[in-house]
C-alpha cells in the first residue's frame, strides 16, 4: 500500500518541505531508500526497521521502497527516521493515511524505538507552518524550540512506543518538556569593571554607536580582550523579528540554547587558526560560518594578523554585502552576515612594541607582521585606536567606570537618530553610508572643509581615510545629538584613524 | 682605453681588497700599470681565484659600458689625483682610492657635522636628531651621516627640511639601495645633496662595509655628534676613527633609564663635551647662528595650555593626557589633532604625543 508522510529538512538557515513516501508491496523481500540520500539518511533503514521491531509491531517480509522527494535535493541527516518509519507503518497498514494527514514529523531514531533530537526545528516548523501543517511530532528535547513558532500545534515524542500508542490509542505525547538543566552559566560583562582605559572605551562607544568596525592595537595584557566582551553588552537589544532570526540561524547548527530565544547579541571570537570555510561558511554541504553566528553581533578576531591572509580576505565580501555566497557543486547558499568586526592585534611579533625595553623588533619586522592584514581590509575599519595596560593609578583608585547600562542609553539615542534619518533608505547605520550619500549627510561647514584639507596636508590623511573621517564624525555628531557635524566632532574622529599610519611614520620609534 | 677608464677597472675589480690594490698600486705605480703587468709577477700577489677574477675583467667593452652607465645616471667617478678629489680625505689614513658620487659633494670650506647614533632609535632621539640637522643646516653646516634607519636617516631629513647640505655615506654601491625603506631619501639626497660609496656601483650592501664607511663619515666631518647610541655599538667604530683623524666629539645627553644612553654617557665619561643646542655646537665649532629658529607663538587657551603642558620628548599616551588634563577623551584629541596640524605636537606612534621641536 502506498502511502505519505511529512518531514523536514534545512536548505541553508532555512527550512524547507520534504515527503517521504513509502510503497509496500508483495514481491522479494527489500527495503530500500531513495532520493539522492547521503549515507547518514541510507543507514536510517536499519535503525527504522530495529526501532519498529524493538518498539512490539512485527514486520512481515515485503517489497518496501521509500523515496524521499523532492528527489533532486541532496539530503543529509537523521531527521527524517521517524517520517520514514511512519511511512511504513502507514503502508502495512497500522496506521490510517487520515490519521498522518498535515502532521510533519522530525527526529532521529535508535534501535530501541528512543527518539533522539535534531539540528535545524526552528527553520523546519516555521516553514511547516507557512505550508498549512497542522501537527508538528519533534523529539522532547527539541520541543521548546518547535514551540517558539506560533499558531501551530507541537508535541514531543520520547520513544516510537508513546508515538505509536498516540496514533492507536490517543494521547501518550508531551505538550510540555521541563529541562533541568536550563540554568545559563554565561556571564554577562560589564563596562563598570573596567578600570581606566578612558580612550577605549570612547572609541568603543562610538564604534557600536554607529555599527562601525574597530581595530584596538596594543601589547599583550591591555586588556583588549576583556573589554572587547563588554561589546554586546553596549548594543542595543534585539528586536523579536532579529532574535527569531538568530535563533533559527543557530538552530540550524545545532547550538540553540536549550531551545529558548537568543535574546543576547552573539560574541564569536574564532580562533586565528580558524579555515576559511569554517569563517565564511563552507562544507560540501555549505554550514554557515562564524560571519554568520556573529550576525546582529560582534565577530572579534584577537590577534588578527595571526590569521592566514587567505582567511583575513575573506572577510572583504561579508563585510561588504553584509551576506556571504557560498557555492558548491549541489547548491549556492546565501548567508546573513551583518556583524560588526572588532580586530586586536599587536604592533609587532614580539608584542611589546611600543614598548622599546622590551621589544627587539625592526621596522621592517613590524610592516611584515601588519602587512598581513591587506589595505582594502584596513579601509573597511573606521575606527583604529591603541591600548595600553593599565597603571596602577588606575588599578588603586576606586573611581567606578561607567556602566554599561549608562553607555548604551546614550548609544540606543544615537542610533534612534539614524534609524529616524535612513527611514526608507534600506541603510541602517552611520558605517554603511557611502557615496553621494555619505557626502550629503556628512556636510561640512568651511571651517570643517579647511581642517580635513589641511589634515590632509600634513598627516597624510588620504581621500579614502577621509571617507572613514567623516562616517565616524557623523556617529560622534549623533551621540552628541548635534544635527550638523562640528569641527570638535571632525577633529576627534581625525583622532581614531589608522594605527598603521603610526608604525611607518618618519621611523620613530618610543 | 684612456687614464679614468682604467681607475674605473680597478675600482670595479671584485673580491680584491682596498689593501691588495693599495699594494698593486705601490708596485706599479698606475692603474694602467696593473692592467698591463705580467701576469707571472702578479702571481706573488694574487691568489689563483683571484688572478682568474683579473684576467676576467679586462674587458674593454664591459668597462666601458660600465662608464657609460655611470654618466648616464650623472654620477661622478673620482679617483687619487684628480683636482676634484676632496681635501678631507687626503689627511687620513688608509684614504680610498676612488669612489662614486651621486649628487655633490661637500666644498672644502664648508663646516660640516656628523651625526651618528643607533638605528633603533627612540621617538626622542629622531626628533632630536632631526631639530639639530635642521638648525644647523640652516645655517650652512653640512650634515654628514651613513643613511641607515633610525639616527642617521632622520639627520638627512632634517637637513633636507633645514634646506642646507646633507652626504650620506653609504656601505654598498652606488646603485645600492640599502636599507630599502629609505629609497624616496636617497632619490632626494642623490637630487639635493649627495651620496657617497667608494664601492663598485653594483655591489650589495655587506656588513663589514659599514665599519670601513665609518672611516669616510668621519673624514668629512668637522666634528662629530652622537645622539643615541648603545654601549656596544657601530657607532663607537666611527666614534674611534674620529679620534684616531683627530675630531671632537660631542654628545646629546639622553634618559639615564634608556638603553640607548649608555653609549652616550659612557662618552662623556671619556671627555667627549653633551651638548643642549644646535647653537651651542656652533659657538663650540667656532661659528655663530645666523638663522635663528622659528618661534613658535601660537596663543593658547586655557585647555590647550594644559594638553601642551603634558608633552615632553618622551611620547605620552592618549590616556595619561585625559588623566591630568581631566579634560574628555574626544576633546583631548581635537586639541591634540590641531596641535599635530600646527606644528606644536608630533604623533610618533598612533595615540602617543611628543612636543615638536
Amino acid at each position: 500500500m502506498y502511502s505519505i508522510v511529512k518531514s523536514g529538512a534545512i536548505h541553508g538557515i532555512d527550512g524547507m518541505m520534504i515527503d517521504v513516501e513509502a510503497d509496500v508491496s508483495d514481491g522479494l523481500p527489500l527495503f530500500m531508500l531513495v532520493g539522492l540520500l547521503s549515507s547518514e539518511v541510507r543507514e536510517a533503514a536499519e535503525r527504522v526497521k530495529n526501532a519498529i521491531r524493538n518498539s512490539g509491531f512485527r514486520l512481515n517480509a515485503k517489497h518496501v521502497t521509500i523515496n524521499l522527494s523532492p528527489a533532486d535535493v541532496k539530503k543529509s541527516g537523521t531527521a527524517f527516521d521517524l517520517a520514514i518509519a511512519m511511512a511504513v507503518m502507514c503502508g502495512y497498514g497500522y496506521v490510517l493515511p487520515e490519521q498522518l494527514e498535515g502532521v510533519l514529523f522530525l527526529g532521529e531514531l535508535g534501535l530501541d524505538g528512543d527518539v533522539k533530537p535534531v539540528k535545524g526545528v526552528l527553520p523546519i516548523v516555521d516553514e511547516a507552518k507557512k505550508n498549512g501543517i497542522r501537527l508538528v511530532i519533534v523529539p522532547l528535547e527539541n520541543l521548546s524550540e518547535a514551540k517558539l513558532v506560533e499558531g501551530i500545534e507541537c508535541l514531543g515524542v520520547k520513544s516510537y512506543k508513546e508515538l505509536m500508542e498516540h496514533f492507536l490509542n490517543d494521547g501518550g505525547l508531551y505538550t510540555e518538556y521541563e529541562n533541568e538543566n536550563m540554568i545559563s552559566f554565561t556571564k554577562e560583562h560589564d563596562l563598570k569593571d573596567i578600570k581606566g582605559q578612558k580612550t577605549l572605551r570612547r572609541a568603543l562607544e562610538i564604534a557600536v554607536a554607529g555599527m562601525h568596525n574597530i581595530l584596538i592595537g596594543g601589547p599583550p595584557g591591555a586588556g583588549k580582550s576583556l573589554i572587547a566582551k563588554c561589546i554586546p553588552g553596549i548594543m542595543p537589544e534585539l528586536t523579536y523579528a532579529e532574535s527569531m532570526e538568530l535563533t533559527k540561524i543557530y538552530s540550524t547548527v545545532g547550538m540553540s540554547e536549550n531551545g529558548s530565544l537568543i535574546r543576547r547579541r552573539p560574541f564569536r571570537s574564532p580562533h586565528s587558526t580558524i579555515s576559511a570555510q569554517a569563517l565564511v561558511g563552507g562544507g560540501r554541504i555549505p554550514k554557515p560560518g562564524e560571519v554568520t553566528l556573529a550576525h546582529r553581533g560582534v565577530l572579534f578576531l584577537d590577534e588578527f594578523p595571526e590569521f592566514t591572509k587567505h582567511v583575513i580576505e575573506m572577510l572583504r565580501q561579508p563585510m561588504e554585502d553584509r551576506k556571504t555566497t557560498v557555492s558548491r557543486v549541489d547548491q549556492t547558499l546565501t548567508f546573513p552576515s551583518d556583524f560588526m568586526l572588532v580586530a586586536a592585534m599587536n604592533l609587532c611579533p614580539c608584542g611589546y612594541f611600543p614598548d622599546r625595553n622590551r621589544c627587539r623588533c625592526t621596522e621592517r619586522d613590524r610592516l611584515r607582521y601588519i602587512g598581513k592584514i591587506s589595505q582594502p581590509i584596513m579601509d573597511r575599519i573606521d575606527i583604529q585606536v591603541m591600548v595600553e595596560p593599565v597603571g596602577f593609578d588606575d588599578i588603586c583608585s576606586n573611581e567606578e567606570g561607567e556602566g554599561s547600562e549608562v553607555v548604551r542609553e546614550r548609544i540606543k539615542k544615537a542610533l534612534d537618530h539614524q534609524s529616524e534619518r535612513y527611514m526608507n533608505e534600506g541603510l541602517m547605520f552611520n558605517s554603511r553610508l557611502e557615496g553621494k550619500r555619505l557626502f550629503e549627510v556628512c556636510k561640512l561647514d568651511d571651517e570643517g572643509n579647511a581642517l580635513l584639507r589641511s589634515a590632509g596636508e600634513r598627516l597624510g590623511l588620504s581621500a579614502r581615510g577621509a571617507y572613514r573621517v567623516l562616517r565616524v564624525a557623523r556617529t560622534i555628531a549623533d551621540l552628541a545629538e548635534s544635527e550638523d557635524i562640528r569641527v570638535s566632532h571632525l577633529t576627534e574622529a581625525i583622532g581614531y584613524r589608522d594605527v598603521i599610519s603610526g608604525i611607518v611614520y618618519e621611523g620613530g620609534e618610543l | 682605453m684612456n687614464e679614468m677608464l682604467y681607475e674605473l677597472w680597478l675600482f670595479c675589480l671584485p673580491d680584491i681588497s682596498r689593501g691588495k690594490k693599495r699594494k698593486l698600486l705601490d708596485i706599479y705605480g698606475t692603474a694602467e700599470g696593473i692592467y698591463n703587468a705580467d701576469i707571472n709577477e702578479l702571481k706573488d700577489i694574487l691568489s689563483e681565484g683571484l688572478l682568474r677574477v683579473y684576467e676576467k675583467t679586462k674587458d674593454t667593452d664591459k668597462i666601458k659600458k660600465t662608464a657609460e652607465g655611470i654618466n648616464e645616471n650623472h654620477i661622478e667617478f673620482i679617483y687619487e689625483g684628480m683636482p676634484s678629489y676632496p681635501e678631507r680625505l687626503k689627511n687620513i689614513p688608509d684614504p680610498p682610492i676612488s669612489f662614486c658620487v651621486k649628487g655633490r659633494l661637500p666644498s672644502d670650506d664648508m663646516p660640516t657635522v656628523g651625526i651618528i647614533g643607533s638605528r633603533r632609535a627612540s621617538a626622542y632621539g629622531v626628533e632630536v636628531a632631526m631639530y639639530f640637522a635642521r638648525e644647523l643646516a640652516k645655517n650652512g653646516v653640512g650634515i654628514i651621516s651613513g643613511l641607515a634607519m633610525g639616527i642617521d636617516g632622520m639627520s638627512h631629513k632634517g637637513a633636507l627640511m633645514g634646506g642646507g647640505y646633507t652626504l650620506g655615506v653609504i656601505g654598498g654601491g652606488i646603485y645600492s639601495v640599502y636599507p630599502r625603506e629609505n629609497y624616496m631619501l636617497y632619490k632626494e639626497m642623490g637630487e639635493r645633496g649627495g651620496i657617497f660609496s667608494e664601492y663598485p656601483p653594483k655591489e650589495r650592501a655587506i656588513a663589514f662595509h659599514f665599519p670601513e664607511r665609518n672611516r669616510i663619515i668621519s673624514a668629512f666631518s668637522d666634528c662629530l655628534l652622537v645622539v643615541e647610541a648603545k654601549e656596544k655599538s657601530g657607532t663607537f667604530i666611527t666614534v674611534d676613527q674620529a679620534l684616531e683623524q683627530g675630531k671632537e666629539i660631542y654628545v646629546i645627553p639622553g634618559r639615564i633609564s634608556d638603553l640607548n644612553s649608555r653609549g652616550c654617557y659612557k662618552l662623556m665619561e671619556d671627555g667627549a663635551k653633551p651638548v643642549n643646542t644646535p647653537k651651542e655646537l656652533m659657538e663650540y665649532m667656532g661659528m655663530s647662528i645666523t638663522v635663528p629658529s622659528e618661534e613658535k607663538t601660537i596663543p593658547l587657551d586655557p585647555d590647550e595650555k594644559k594638553v601642551y603642558d603634558c608633552l615632553s620628548l618622551r611620547p605620552v599616551f592618549i590616556d595619561e593626557i585625559v588623566r591630568q588634563t581631566k579634560l574628555s577623551v574626544g576633546n583631548c584629541l581635537s586639541i591634540l589633532l590641531r596641535f599635530e596640524i600646527q606644528g606644536l605636537a608630533k604623533q610618533p606612534v598612533k595615540n602617543y604625543y611628543t612636543k615638536f621641536l
